[in-house]
């Protein structure tokens, strides 16, 4: 099977998940009361169905040109802008006391997958202007895993070393001889694909152990939701890096992976709207 | 060769005229249309500053840049209209429509001025493909404004998200129909296959939005 063939069945595959994500939105918002984080997720989900079959249209149409940064960035920084907004909503209540070291490696660290955003294309433009939305979304996801408490101080040190090797070995592709550069890059897939493998699988755990809290109606509910919340979140924005990061049938399974991030994303943004929270609208809008 | 600023006074004369012997909601949406026009024309001019600036060819200039400069050209007025005058969802929505009609009126003028030897049938897919599309765009900002107005998130974020649904969606469009053959009949039959999915919806949530 050729490679486009390829790419135009994994598009399609994620068109199909992102409609069956829309219409169970739509189904829950006509049924019940809905809150600012389903509205931003749908906002999110529409934008990133619209951006997939503008990708999809233009791959196949116009294969050889390179797009410039035009609608479809601009959508793909909304999407960011959309998903960090949606963490800060839900995360601002607690207050981002203490939190000052960690945004500052976030910030050093979104600065450094810019400068190898560029490194890569060369778009200088288009690349700021992502990076900077997409790190926006990565100091919130950051804000919230330490916020919920969703990971105990060694996993997060983990998490953050691994995110940072990745960046080092990625910096040294760039310099090494060719020969060794291919043995950083099956380094550097073996870091990115177990940590997705991880925050995905432990996702799942958080997001039923947060379904079942909400049906016995536990007292702590909301931090469980809050924590499944978070590391869907942060599964999300290692899935993306993972795309970025990869090539070749390596890209192919990070987008499917993507894909299942983004149902287990729908799921948790689910069990949260099943919980009540203070920013919740007074009345929201039901349909 | 045509001039765009002579259709526009042609057209706008008489609306403008009509302005004074309308009642309020007539006149808004006559107000409206004529403003939708007029920032038709402002976008023909940016979307040529920009052109000469990127030296795209002008398939490459519909598809990537046409539809982020039309879509924030329509939005300004409307959040302008929004953030000064506070008006109610209906009114809104009927700035809204008359901004979008206005400017696929004028833009399809300008085109069978310009074009030569169109046939009716391709007048009438075009009609119903572009006025729709634009119609289309108009309803999906209004409804992301409203939406992000009734929840209280006109943020950054809030904004961006409302106007980045039609950008996309009119670049999509641009791509499809910019050549011959299957993608431009999928193109043209894209606005008309949303509206038809939209209605609904569209018509339930403008209604709770209005009562609430």
């Amino acid at each position: 099977m050729s490679d486009e063939l390829i790419s135009i069945i994994v598009n399609l595959i994620q068109i199909v998940s992102f409609c069956f994500i829309l219409f169970m939105i739509g189904r829950r918002m006509r049924s019940r009361r809905f809150s600012r984080l389903l509205l931003f997720f749908l906002y999110g989900i529409i934008l990133a169905l619209l951006s997939i079959l503008f990708w999809l249209v233009h791959d196949i149409m116009r294969p050889e040109a390179r797009i410039p940064f035009g609608a479809n960035e601009i959508g793909e920084i909304s999407i960011s802008l959309m998903y960090a907004s949606l963490l800060d909503i839900r995360f601002k209540a607690a207050g981002y006391k203490n939190l000052k070291p960690a945004t500052l490696l976030t910030i050093i660290y979104s600065l450094a997958v810019i400068a190898l955003w560029i490194g890569w294309t060369g778009e200088w433009i288009k690349d700021i202007l992502s990076g900077t939305a997409f790190g926006y979304m990565m100091c919130m996801s950051v804000r919230s895993l330490i916020i919920s408490k969703a990971f105990n101080k060694i996993k997060l040190t983990v998490l953050a070393l691994g995110a940072y090797i990745l960046i080092g070995l990625q910096g040294l592709i760039f310099i090494v001889p060719e020969n060794i550069g291919k043995v950083v890059d099956i380094l550097c897939y073996i870091i990115l694909f177990s940590g997705i493998f991880w925050l995905l699988i432990y996702s799942v755990y958080l997001i039923r152990t947060a379904f079942r809290a909400i049906k016995g109606s536990s007292e702590d509910q909301k931090k469980r939701v809050d924590k499944a919340l978070a590391v869907t979140f942060a599964a999300l924005i290692w899935a993306l890096n993972t795309m970025y990061m990869s090539a070749g049938t390596m890209y192919v399974i990070a987008y499917i992976i993507e894909t299942v991030v983004y149902l287990i994303l729908f799921m948790a943004i689910s069990a949260a709207e099943e919980t009540e929270f203070p920013d919740t609208v007074k009345g929201g809008v039901s349909v | 060769m045509i001039y765009s600023e002579n259709i526009l006074i042609c057209i706008a004369i008489p609306l403008f005229i009509a302005l004074f012997f309308t009642r309020t909601s007539t006149k808004r949406f006559l107000f409206a249309f004529i403003l939708g026009m007029t920032v038709c024309l402002f976008s023909a001019y940016i979307s040529g500053f920009v052109n000469y600036i990127t030296e795209l060819g002008r398939d490459e200039m519909a598809i990537y840049y046409s539809p982020v400069i039309e879509e924030i050209m329509k939005f300004l007025p409307i959040l302008f209209y929004e953030a000064v005058f506070i008006p109610e969802q209906e009114k809104l929505y009927t700035a809204s429509i008359g901004i979008g009609l206005g400017f696929a009126t004028f833009e399809n003028c300008c085109y069978i001025l310009s074009a030569v030897d169109i046939s009716l049938p391709y007048m009438l897919i075009r009609g119903l493909s572009v006025g729709v599309m634009h119609l289309i765009c108009s309803l999906a900002l209004i409804l992301g404004l409203g939406l992000s107005k009734r929840f209280e998130v006109m943020t950054l974020p809030g904004l961006v998200g409302a106007i980045s649904m039609p950008m996309i969606f009119h670049a999509l469009y641009n791509l499809l129909v910019s050549e011959d053959g299957l993608s431009s009949y999928l193109g043209y039959f894209l606005p008309i296959l949303t509206a038809f999915i939209l209605f609904i919806p569209f018509r339930v949530i403008r209604e709770k939005l209005n009562n609430e």
